[in-house]
């Protein structure tokens, strides 16, 4: 499992570095030694396997010719499967990774329902926070991380039919813009943070890795108890909103990436966690009355 | 039937029949029935009196003066035009989602 980080580059740079977060086993390939660097980096402490293990999905990060490796380099990536991806600059590489997972996930994960959403854990209650982008649900899923809470994830809560429990898939955090200072600040230290990539389509990015504790209890599933849909308004003021079951139910449907594809199974599966969980929408306007919200809703309502 | 601005009205005619009962699943929730159509993946929200109709389109194929005597006997009262408007509405809507289908114009059943 824990692998040195001499041979995870060696790895990395020939045939595929195994790496399995929560329950998903990919082998990823970078074929630039800056891209290594940041990866490695921003995934230490993640387990990295010999092999043979079963392998979900394998990613190679390369240059498509060699003036794009060495003259204005341009990082391409393979997720083989049916991407498109625009080349980024060999400067935002470690962004083609991230991107490419996500793809690989989004568009090829039919064992576990996904979320578009954050997912966090304490004391046995799993709270799934579904938003579209923009709406600081990572932010709020990596503030609660770093303040008592299990991290699952900020982008893709899994949840798995059968069992109706929610799987961690703790991957870095991704944060944009404005929430980068106010998570330096919340962590206070930058040891967990990538290097903040500017000019990319969403801005500047920064990585941010999930607390130590959450990676070594990547395998430990939690049934969810609540679904919160955050609104972040600078300018709003604070609010805790009910949804009723119908509401809760239509919110996961148009949050979740796979519902069609899994069919019958996901749609009793969300009916189950709309009718047994508590479900409301909370507007805040800084990440720590966002995480007062969230304490203060589930400690009035979760038993 | 035809209506005044001469458009065919097929909620007013015909006999509707549910498409395919044996691909649908239900979910009861505390507003609403949550119908869920395996064959597209479509999800929607019925409320009591759309459930109502829908039960009774599946119990047999029925014309809207079907369901109007149906609905009569339920609430043992005669029902207004505003009823009415919401029940036509209410056939056009499940014929939209794909729920139930027309099978014959009321005057050819009857025959």
């Amino acid at each position: 499992m824990t692998m040195d980080i001499f041979k995870a580059e060696h790895h990395l740079a020939g045939p595929g570095l195994l790496m399995g977060v929560g329950p998903i086993m990919t082998r990823i390939a970078i074929k630039f030694p800056s891209i290594r660097d940041d990866f490695l980096h921003m995934y230490q402490g993640y387990p990295f396997f010999e092999g043979p293990e079963i392998t979900d999905y394998h990613l190679t990060i390369f240059a498509k010719n060699l003036y794009r490796r060495y003259l204005r380099p341009q990082v391409a990536i393979n997720t083989l499967m049916n991407d498109d991806f625009v080349p980024l600059p060999e400067s935002m590489g470690l962004l083609s990774v991230e991107m490419g997972m996500n793809w690989q996930v989004a568009f090829g994960c039919k064992t576990h329902i996904l979320f578009h959403a954050g997912v966090v854990e304490k004391n046995g209650v799993g709270v799934i926070i579904p938003a579209i982008s923009g709406s600081g649900k990572s932010t709020l899923s990596a503030g609660l991380s770093y303040d008592g809470w299990r991290f699952f994830s900020d982008e893709f809560g899994m949840l798995k039919a059968e069992t109706g429990e929610l799987y961690p898939y703790p991957r870095p955090v991704s944060l944009k813009n404005e929430s980068i200072p106010v998570m330096k600040e919340w962590v206070g230290s930058d040891a967990p943070f990538s290097r903040e990539y500017e000019g990319t389509p969403k801005g500047t990015i920064c990585y941010l890795r999930p607390p130590i504790a959450c990676l070594e209890e990547m395998h430990k599933p939690v049934r969810p108890r609540a679904v919160i849909h955050p609104v972040y308004n600078p300018n709003a003021k604070s609010d805790i909103k009910p949804l009723t079951e119908t509401m809760a139910f239509f919110r996961l449907v148009r949050s979740s990436a796979n519902y069609g594809d899994i069919g019958a199974p996901a749609f009793r599966a969300l009916a189950k966690i709309a009718k047994e969980c508590v479900s409301c929408e909370i507007t805040y306007s800084s990440l720590e009355e966002g995480i007062r919200l969230v304490n203060k809703f589930i400690d009035e309502n979760v038993a | 039937m035809v209506d005044a601005d001469g458009s065919f009205n097929l909620s007013k005619t015909a006999v509707f029949r549910v498409t395919d009962a044996a691909s649908f699943l239900w979910e009861h929730m505390d507003d609403a029935h949550i119908i869920y159509d395996q064959r597209s993946g479509h999800s929607q929200a019925l409320n009591d009196f759309a459930r109502e109709i829908f039960d009774i389109i599946e119990d047999k194929p029925s014309s809207l003066q079907d369901i109007l005597a149906v609905l009569e006997l339920i609430l043992e009262r005669t029902i207004g035009d505003d009823l009415l408007e919401q029940i036509q509405q209410t056939l056009e809507m499940f014929d939209k989602m794909g729920l139930i289908e027309p099978i014959a114009p009321c005057h050819e059943i009857s025959q």
